[in-house]
């Protein structure tokens, strides 16, 4: 279990970070309160966890969902956010614009619509850099497949990005 | 040609397995103006896919260099918490393999053993969206498992998520089953499911976040 803590001590600062990097909306309070409901989300899903990915490239997914949440839940409250309560500073060194970061999220959530195998696939090619080979390896099925698996799933992310696109 | 063969092309093309001045693709891209719209559109979705790798990439980065993160302190009591709440864990061979770190893990949930005995209480609060989906079908007497119809005003280009489990499944089992891209409100199993399930459906408007969510854990009368 010690173990387990601390391999999950990735969390918080995947938050931290992934929240300086959008100009620190959240406070250090709101951050502490996103750790708990960002570890129950794993907590969920961890069955799905296969090892196909490295942990923290698996649990970034839930942190970046569970913190755009936060950050929406944040902008309905009515009282004002004070500056002296944010976490950190804006990070300068390539954090997103909002618009960038509103569409990684509409890319996470489109990726989720269309589960495995060829979210697993798009996921490995996009986001671990993997080959069509080594995608090929991991998921025990021919690079061919992969390919097919990849393109398949490309034409119908494209088609779910063009409908949330045209309903907002 | 056949949209089937077009498809062949265009997967050729966006895996890297064939450039545009391949002659047959480049033949097809000249005659086919869809060809090349389509082309189009799935080169500019693996942009934006590689600019959210990357920048999943550069905040992983960036957190190993977090010092004394925020709540750090609460990853402990929280997962003991989730721990204590579970039945023990069927957790995958394959994952424990390829976590060997998370075999503690699995063991401690072993210990607990199955007669702890205590009512398991729903996970902790995750933000599931505001509206609430009402279930219809079955109610009362449920003699087997059939259609399953809800309530939702599901948002234009919105979804439903559903996930079955064993009601005795903890938390982190993966899902007897998983639907993931429903758009209508109403499902059949297509396989047989245990006498006793949890039922758990979320509604996603067209950006796919929650709107609204039912959970539930139901039982044939049998």
């Amino acid at each position: 279990m010690a173990r387990f803590v601390e391999r999950m001590q990735c969390v918080p600062s995947i938050l931290a970070a992934q929240n300086a990097r959008l100009g620190a909306p959240l406070t250090s309070d709101d951050l502490a309160d996103v750790v708990q409901d960002t570890l129950t989300s794993i907590w969920r899903k961890l069955g799905e966890f296969e090892g196909r990915a490295a942990l923290e490239t698996w649990v970034y997914r839930f942190c970046f969902l569970e913190l755009m949440n936060s950050v929406r839940r944040r902008r309905r409250r009515p009282e004002p956010m004070h500056e002296e309560e944010s976490v950190a500073e804006r990070d300068d060194t390539g954090g997103a614009s909002p618009a960038e970061t509103a569409d990684r999220e509409l890319i996470h959530r489109v990726l989720d619509r269309l589960g495995p195998p060829a979210s697993d696939v798009i996921r490995m090619k996009h986001f671990e850099e993997l080959t069509f080979d080594e995608i090929g390896a991991e998921l025990d099925v021919s690079p061919n497949t992969a390919k097919t698996q990849y393109y398949r799933g490309m034409v119908r992310l494209r088609e779910y990005l063009d409908a949330a696109e045209a309903a907002q | 040609m056949s949209e089937e063969h077009l498809d062949a092309h265009l997967e050729r093309v966006l895996t890297g397995d064939a450039g545009l001045d391949d002659p047959e693709v480049a033949e097809l891209l000249a005659s086919r103006p869809e060809a090349r719209e389509r082309l189009r559109a799935l080169e500019e979705l693996s942009r934006r896919l590689d600019d959210a790798g990357g920048e999943a990439r550069a905040t992983l980065d960036a957190s190993s260099s977090v010092a004394a993160a925020p709540g750090s302190e609460r990853v402990g009591p929280v997962l003991r918490g989730l721990v204590r709440e579970s039945a023990p864990a069927r957790i995958p061979i394959r994952f424990v393999a390829a976590a060997a770190a998370l075999v503690f893990f699995a063991g401690l949930l072993w210990m607990l053993g199955p007669g702890s005995g205590e009512p398991r209480e729903e996970p902790g609060d995750v933000y599931l969206g505001d509206g609430a989906i009402e279930l219809l079908e079955p109610s009362g007497e449920i003699g087997g498992w059939g259609r399953f119809r809800w309530s939702s005003d599901l948002p234009a280009g919105g979804w439903f998520t559903l996930e079955v489990r064993g009601a005795d499944d903890p938390p982190g089992t993966a899902p007897i089953v998983r639907e993931t891209d429903l758009t209508e409100n109403e499902w059949t199993p297509s396989r047989d499911l245990p006498d006793r399930i949890r039922l758990r459906i979320v509604a996603h408007d067209a950006g796919g976040v929650p709107s609204g969510s039912f959970e539930r854990e139901l039982s044939l009368s049998r």
